[in-house]
């Protein structure tokens, strides 16, 4: 490694990939390749800016926050296809085992799939990263109202998706 | 058995076909990103450039950046020849910082009044130009930038990162060996200009210190015609 601040970039990616590849499977419901794109671009634009977020107080937080703004940016800006939200979930045997099976991930990246992108992120930073709702809204660039109102439509959806796959579910 | 949202994310986050690759091929590819970023420069001909007429060359430098000292940005070591990494086309390393001189390329839409003795612009685009030695110690491949001076506009975000220095009233934001063969400094364009964010990437080979750096790129003039890149 040729200097302190690649060693430095290397030791973070080291201890955060993870992480981030298991957010960003969540905000792409699955899809790998779009996962992997988002996790690059957000390590790039970390890279980019390393001599700041080195010295963050919070560089897990504000690597959260640069992975979550890459996949939002990829839904404005048409890197990808634009997923359309669908009605119906392909064909999924009830759950009934303990939650490792990876039936249960399949249900569930399928009802993230059917929502829409913003909805995802807002389920993602709320429910996966226990964010509040100040911080979720700051994230993503918009009103408390508009998180809350998103939330509330998102854990609707959810819960009507999940419950028939599930023997109880708790989504508050 | 109940199940909480929290715990269905969090087994739907795991793939455990999903291979988690080396931390240095992260950083590979995202060098070689910013390299592709900082220099694609693709199809760029080489700059009818301009010298201003009655630039001369100035007789005294504005600077030698070899006995002054300046703070560097992070606490890094100066990007002088003895800590910086040859670049590998340098055919012999310079054995003193070129020095900056009252001495104008014109480039439109860039103008640098200030500019490195024995440097000319290599090549142009609208969001960006290319500064190369007059020594041949450099690729003649205007896509290629090491060992040069890249002078690139920006929008999208505004200068971050690095130690922010002052100077006539700007924030300068440097980053002293920003990955291996470069040094960064980024600032807002003057009023009137286009663009968030003008970047200056400065090769070790050239041995200037923050200072020196930042008199270059505060002297550079950009007009309305620059394109700058979306970043």
């Amino acid at each position: 490694m040729s200097t302190t601040y690649d060693q430095e970039f290397v030791d973070f990616v080291t201890a955060e990939r993870p992480a981030l590849e298991r957010a960003a499977r969540l905000l792409t419901a699955g899809d790998p390749d779009r996962a992997e794109d988002v996790v690059q671009t957000a390590l790039y634009r970390l890279y980019r800016r390393w001599s700041r977020v080195r010295t963050a107080d919070h560089v897990r937080g504000y690597a959260r926050t640069t992975l979550v703004r890459t996949y939002v940016d990829s839904t404005r800006v048409g890197f990808w296809r634009r997923e359309r939200p669908t009605a119906d979930l392909p064909d999924q045997p009830v759950v009934d085992r303990a939650p490792t099976d990876p039936d249960t991930r399949a249900v569930v990246l399928g009802a993230l799939r059917s929502l829409g992108a913003r909805q995802r992120a807002v389920v993602v930073l709320r429910h996966w990263y226990d964010l509040d709702v100040t911080t979720t809204a700051q994230i993503l660039g918009c009103s408390e109202g508009t998180v809350k109102s998103q939330t509330a439509r998102a854990l609707t959806h959810l819960r009507d998706t999940l419950e028939p796959h599930l023997d109880a579910l708790e989504i508050h | 058995m109940n199940t909480t949202l929290k715990q269905l994310l969090e087994i739907a986050g795991e793939d455990p076909a999903a291979r988690t690759g080396s931390a240095a091929h992260d950083l590979a590819l995202v060098r070689a990103r910013l390299h592709r970023r900082r220099t694609t420069i693709a199809g760029a001909t080489t700059a009818a450039v301009v010298v201003a007429a009655g630039g001369a060359w100035g007789v005294a430098a504005l600077t030698s950046g070899t006995t002054t000292h300046h703070p560097q940005a992070d606490g890094a070591p100066s990007p002088g020849i003895a800590h910086s990494p040859t670049p590998k086309r340098s055919a012999t390393p310079r054995p003193r910082p070129a020095a900056l001189v009252d001495h104008t390329l014109t480039a439109s839409p860039y103008t640098f009044p200030k500019s490195p003795k024995g440097w000319h612009v290599q090549a142009v685009r609208a969001w960006g130009a290319v500064i190369a030695p007059d020594d041949g110690s450099t690729s003649k491949d205007p896509s290629d930038f090491e060992g040069k001076i890249l002078v690139s506009a920006s929008k999208g975000h505004g200068p971050s990162g690095g130690k922010v220095i002052r100077s006539h009233g700007r924030s300068f934001h440097v980053t002293m060996n920003a990955g291996a063969h470069m040094s960064l400094i980024e600032v807002a364009p003057k009023p009137g200009e286009p663009g968030d964010d003008l970047i200056g990437q400065f090769p070790p080979s050239l041995g200037w210190d923050a200072r020196t750096m930042i008199t270059f790129l505060d002297a550079v003039t950009v007009n309305g015609s620059a394109a700058p890149v979306t970043d």
